[in-house]
C-alpha cells in the first residue's frame, strides 16, 4: 500500500517507491518530510528496499517494527541524516546495529524495545545530541547502561517500562470464590409479605433453584412495585446483581409467589427449594 | 507530528468530577464528599485519593476542569460530549441525520486502503433503561463510518445490563479457516435469493470485514487476547474494563486508527449497576466498584503505551456525558450536572502534567477558562492531524462544518 501526495517525489523517485511498495512499505508525507512503515506489511524487508529508502529525500519517520531486518540492514540507514524517529522495536538486532546511528545528530526518537541491544550498543548513542525519547523495555540493556548515557545526554528519557515478573498473575485453576453467606428463604403464597426493597451496599445473588419446576425471580421495588427479571430452570442458578435490603420474590410460571429473599450486605447464595 | 491513533475512553452515566480529578477538599463536607484527596506526580495537581494508579500519571495527562453545556439528561448529554454537537431536539440512535462520533470522525480520515476497520467500539453499546442511545455512531457520514461493536473476549463482567443489538461481531475466534470459508459459501448463496437492498449491503460490509479480521489480519490476531503475555493481562486487571483498554491498545497497535471503550456496563438501567450515574451510593460504587476498575485499567493502558514507544503517537481522550451535583442528595448520590466537568486527553502530543481552566470553589460552575464539548473535539482532532473547520458532505451532498470549537492550547 503506497500513499503519495504529488509534487514532493523527484521524477527519479517512482522505481524506488515501486520497490518501496513491493516490500510492504507505505510512504506519505507527515509534518516536516516523509514518513516510511513497513510494520502494518508482511514484514519482510529487503535491504533492497531500505537502500531505497535511504535514497528518498527527507525521511524523517521511518517504521521497521517487527520486520526481518538484520544488523547489517541497518548500514542503509546510517545515511538518512534527516531522520528524527526510528522504530527499531521487536526486530532481531543487537549491539553491532547501532553504530549505523551514531551519526544520526537529528535523531529524537529511538525504540530499541524487545531488541537484544545491550549497554554496549547504547554507548554508541552516547554522542546522539538531538536524542531524546529511548524505549529500551525488555532489551538487554541495564540501569547501569541507561545512567550512563543520561550522564552524556542529560535532557534523554529513557523509558525501561516495568518488570514483567513483578506483576502476581492469578491462577485460572482457582475456582472463584464460592459465596460464604446463605440468604434465609421466607416460604410465603402472599405476596403482599414480601417487604418493599430498601438501598444499600451493592452486592450480588447467586440464586440456586433446587425445585422441580421452572420459576420466576421478581424484584420489589423500592417503590413496592414487582419487577419481573427472568426465570431460573429446575436445576440451574444465576447470578444476580442487587444492592443490601433488596427483596427477591420468587414465584411459579404463573406468578404465584412461593416465598421471598433479603439480601445482606455480602455477596450470598440463596437455595430456592421447595 | 500528529498522532497516528486515538483512544476513546468514555465514562457512561456521568463520572463525578470531585471524585476523580476535581475534588475540592475545602468545600464544606455536603459538597465535598466522603473522599479525601492525594498528591499526583506533578505537583500541585490533585485527585481523588480512589485514583492512586492513574496519580502516577499525572504528567502524562491534560485535565480540563472547566468543560460545560447545557443538556441534563443522559441522552442529550452523552450526545453533545461524544459529537462534539448540541443535539437536536428529538434526537433517536441511527439516524443518519445526527452528529458523527468522536471514533467515527477519526475513522472517517484514514487511509481507506488500509484494511482495517475504521473504527471500533468495546465491550458494550450505551442504553438507557432499554433505548439505544444516540451519538456512537456515524451519523451523516454514512453508515460505512459506523464504528463497529466488538465484544471483549474476556474479563469479568461490570454488573448491571449491557445489552447487544445483532449487528455487532461475536467473533469466534475457535472456528477455523475452511468453516469461514464455508459459511461465506452458504451466506453469499443465501444472500443471492434474497436479492439486493441497502441494508442488506450494508450488513454484508460487516459481515465481509468480519471475515477479514478472521482470516488473518493484524486485527484478528490482536482481537485474540490469549496471544498477550499473561503478566501484561494481569496488569490491566482481571475485569472486562481492563481487558477492554488492553484491546484498545491491541487493536490500536495493529493499525484500527480509532477505538472506543466503554468504561462501564451498557445499560444505565435507572443507575442500577456499574456505571458512572451515581444517584444512589456514589461513594461507595465509586471506591469499591467503578474506580478500582477505572484506575487500574487506564494506567495500564498508560504503562503499556509508553513502555511500548506508542504513547506520543496515541492519543487518549476521556468523555462523559457531564458532572455530577454539587450537592450530595438523600441517598448518598449525585445527580446529573452540566453546568462544570472535568475530561482529560494524553498522549498524541498533547503537553501532560498540566490542567486547563478551573472550576470554582465549590465545582459548581468554570471559573477560568470555560470550554465546550466542541472545543474539547476541536483539540482532539487537532491532535490527530484534522483540521476541525473542515466541511464534509453527507451522502446528499449537503456541506457539514466537522466541529464548531477552537483547539485548548494544550500542546
Amino acid at each position: 500500500m503506497l500513499l503519495l501526495t504529488s509534487g514532493l517525489f523527484a521524477a527519479e523517485e517512482p522505481e524506488n517507491l515501486a520497490v518501496i511498495r513491493q516490500a510492504g512499505g507505505r510512504v506519505r508525507t507527515v509534518a516536516g518530510g516523509i514518513e516510511v512503515s513497513f510494520h502494518l506489511g508482511d514484514r519482510q524487508v529487503s535491504a533492497d528496499a531500505l537502500s531505497r529508502v535511504a535514497d528518498l529525500p527527507n525521511v524523517v519517520t521511518l517504521n521497521l517494527k517487527r520486520t526481518n531486518i538484520n544488523n547489517n540492514d541497518l548500514r542503509h540507514i546510517s545515511q538518512m541524516h534527516s531522520l528524527k524517529k526510528l522504530h527499531l522495536e521487536l526486530t532481531k538486532i543487537d549491539d553491532r546495529a547501532i553504530r549505523y546511528l551514531s551519526g544520526l545528530k537529528k535523531l529524537q526518537y529511538l525504540n530499541l524495545f524487545g531488541t537484544s541491544v545491550s549497554d554496549v550498543g547504547l554507548k554508541e548513542l552516547h554522542s546522539n545530541r538531538g536524542l531524546t525519547h529511548l524505549y529500551v523495555w525488555q532489551s538487554k540493556i541495564t540501569s547501569e547502561g541507561i545512567r550512563e548515557i543520561q550522564l552524556h545526554l542529560p535532557e534523554l528519557k529513557v523509558v525501561a517500562g516495568v518488570d514483567l515478573d513483578t506483576i502476581q498473575v492469578p491462577d485460572p485453576n482457582v475456582p472463584e470464590k464460592k459465596p460464604t453467606s446463605m440468604l434465609k428463604f421466607v416460604a410465603s403464597s402472599n405476596l403482599s409479605d414480601a417487604p418493599q426493597s430498601r438501598g444499600g451496599e451493592n452486592i450480588e445473588v447467586i440464586f440456586a433453584n433446587k425445585t422441580e419446576k421452572t420459576v420466576k425471580i421478581v424484584w420489589i421495588g423500592y417503590d413496592g412495585k414487582p419487577k419481573v427479571y427472568g426465570q431460573i430452570a429446575a436445576g440451574a442458578s444465576r447470578t444476580q446483581n442487587s444492592y443490601e435490603n433488596n427483596t427477591w420474590l420468587i414465584t411459579t410460571l404463573d406468578d404465584k409467589p412461593l416465598g421471598y429473599f433479603v439480601c445482606g450486605p455480602v455477596r450470598a447464595l440463596a437455595v430456592i427449594s421447595d | 507530528m500528529a498522532a497516528k491513533r486515538c483512544i476513546v475512553i468514555y465514562c457512561w452515566g456521568g463520572i463525578s468530577h470531585y471524585e476523580s480529578w476535581d475534588p475540592k477538599p475545602d468545600s464544606l463536607s455536603e459538597i465535598r464528599g466522603e473522599f479525601s484527596t492525594i498528591e499526583t506526580n506533578v505537583p500541585g495537581i490533585r485527585f481523588s485519593e480512589h485514583l492512586p494508579k492513574m496519580a502516577r500519571h499525572a504528567n502524562k495527562m491534560a485535565i480540563v476542569r472547566s468543560l460545560f453545556h447545557k443538556q441534563g439528561g443522559h441522552q442529550q448529554g452523552m450526545y453533545h460530549s461524544i459529537t462534539g454537537h448540541a443535539p437536536p431536539p428529538g434526537v433517536k440512535a441511527l439516524k443518519r441525520t445526527n452528529s458523527p462520533s468522536l471514533a467515527a470522525l477519526v475513522g472517517r480520515f484514514q487511509d481507506p486502503n488500509s484494511g482495517t476497520p475504521n473504527a471500533i467500539r468495546v465491550p458494550y453499546n450505551m442504553y438507557d433503561n432499554g433505548t439505544l442511545m444516540a451519538g456512537e455512531y456515524g451519523g451523516w457520514l454514512g453508515s460505512e463510518y459506523d464504528p463497529i461493536l466488538m465484544k471483549t473476549p474476556s474479563g469479568k463482567a461490570f454488573r448491571g445490563v449491557s445489552r447487544y443489538t445483532s449487528r455487532e461481531l461475536d467473533l469466534q475466534l475457535n472456528l477455523d479457516r475452511d468453516r469461514i470459508i464455508n459459511r461465506q459459501q452458504l451466506q453469499e448463496l443465501l444472500e443471492r435469493k434474497v436479492g439486493d437492498s441497502t441494508e442488506y449491503d450494508r450488513l454484508d460490509r460487516f459481515r465481509q470485514m468480519a471475515a477479514d479480521m478472521l482470516l488473518g489480519s493484524d486485527v484478528r490476531e490482536a482481537y485474540d487476547l490469549e496471544n498477550e503475555d499473561p503478566r501484561i493481562r494481569a496488569m490491566y486487571g482481571d475485569h472486562i474494563g481492563g481487558q477492554s483498554m488492553l484491546l484498545a491498545r491491541r487493536l490500536t497497535e495493529a493499525g484500527v486508527p480509532v477505538v472506543q471503550v466503554c468504561a462501564g456496563a451498557g445499560d444505565l438501567a435507572g443507575g442500577s449497576g456499574e456505571n458512572w450515574d451515581t444517584h444512589r451510593d456514589n461513594f461507595k460504587k465509586l471506591k469499591n466498584q467503578l474506580l478500582p476498575v477505572f484506575d487500574r485499567s487506564v494506567s495500564a493502558l498508560f504503562t503499556d503505551l509508553e513502555m511500548r514507544g506508542l504513547l506520543e503517537e496515541t492519543l487518549v481522550v476521556f468523555l462523559t456525558d457531564f458532572g455530577r451535583t454539587p450537592k450530595i442528595n438523600n441517598n448518598a448520590g449525585r445527580d446529573h450536572y452540566p453546568a462544570v466537568y472535568s475530561m482529560a486527553l494524553a498522549g498524541g502530543g498533547i503537553k501532560g502534567g498540566q490542567v486547563y481552566g478551573s472550576s470554582d470553589a465549590n465545582g459548581t460552575k468554570p471559573k477560568d477558562n470555560p470550554c465546550t464539548p466542541g472545543d474539547f473535539h476541536a483539540t482532539a482532532l487537532t491532535a490527530m492531524g484534522i483540521n476541525p473547520s473542515v466541511e464534509l458532505t453527507d451522502q446528499f451532498g449537503r456541506p457539514f462544518q466537522i466541529c464548531n470549537g477552537s483547539p485548548l492550547p494544550l500542546f
